[in-house]
């Protein structure tokens, strides 16, 4: 269970650091910067992709650490 | 007989005036089916940042850069062309509780009057008094605003299938939601009171 709990904190660091560590809430879209080349204009269009966001980081580092305290509760009883 | 000259000598120096006047002041479509032209928008709250933008613009403005004073005309944005980075978020921005794109469809922004005109290296610079109407109110704002007019570049835009100018408008201001009834007061941690509004939009005047 202890294991368990650390994979599942490791791996969510990972993807949220794979993702690029964003501080804010979770998107599914991402902006990209395009310039115009006649007017100079700066828009900005969407690609689909989802970026995890700190709430799902949080919760998964909870997950994990609820995992490695009932770890204490259902571990071995030494006889 | 003398008279009758006179006059149709008058009425043919109005009418070339007139002519003169009508070919200097140009109407700028700011419809834009390559979906440059672009409003976006900025709330920072204490809890959250918000921020997208709306594509769905149009509307025409007219505007002589010999008399840049005399711009006119409306901006219009599609409500429901506003953009936010996630599903959710741009729900309930959209929602009848927020924005609601369904009973206000547009957000409009019409030119009353210039002032403070200064020559840039490439256009103009200028206070311009308006009335911005968002969610079916309507207020009186006055913004900073510059005109970048492109003669002749209309071509290089549509890959010479049209001949003509091009107007940039540029604008960044700020509003207070409160001010137009979208939730005034409420949820101010997670959704800023003063929005950002950055507006860049080009618009086409053909040759006739």
């Amino acid at each position: 269970m202890r294991i368990l709990a650390l994979i599942i904190t490791v791996c969510a660091v990972a993807f949220w650091l794979k993702t690029g560590a964003h501080t804010g809430f979770s998107k599914n879209r991402v902006e990209i910067e395009k310039v115009d080349p006649i007017t100079q204009i700066e828009y900005v269009d969407y690609e689909e992709r989802f970026i995890m966001g700190v709430e799902y980081l949080a919760l998964s580092c909870a997950a994990g650490v609820g995992l490695f305290g009932l770890s204490y509760f259902f571990g071995r009883h030494k006889s | 007989m003398k008279q009758n000259t006179t006059s149709l000598l008058t009425i043919a120096a109005l009418a070339v005036g007139a002519v003169t006047l009508n070919a200097a002041s140009q109407e700028f479509d700011f419809k834009d089916p390559k979906g440059v032209n672009n409003v976006s928008f900025q709330l920072d709250a204490p809890l959250e940042s918000i921020s997208g933008n709306a594509k769905g613009v149009s509307g025409t403005v007219r505007f002589d850069p010999e008399n840049p004073e005399a711009v006119s005309g409306t901006i219009i944005v599609e409500t429901g062309s506003l953009t936010a980075s996630n599903d959710k978020l741009q729900e309930h921005m959209l929602g009848d509780g927020w924005l609601d794109a369904a009973g206000y469809p547009q957000i409009t922004l019409t030119a009353k009057s210039i002032s403070k005109v200064e020559t840039t290296d490439d256009g103009f610079k200028a206070h311009l008094t308006g009335d911005f109407t968002l969610k079916g109110v309507t207020k009186e704002i006055t913004v900073p605003v510059s005109f970048t007019y492109l003669p002749d570049m209309l071509s290089a835009r549509t890959n010479g299938a049209a001949e003509g100018d091009l107007l940039v408008i540029r604008s960044t201001f700020t509003i207070d939601r409160s001010e137009y009834g979208i939730k005034p007061g409420q949820n101010t941690n997670k959704v800023a009171e003063a929005i950002e509004i950055r507006l860049a939009i080009a618009g086409a005047a053909p040759d006739a």
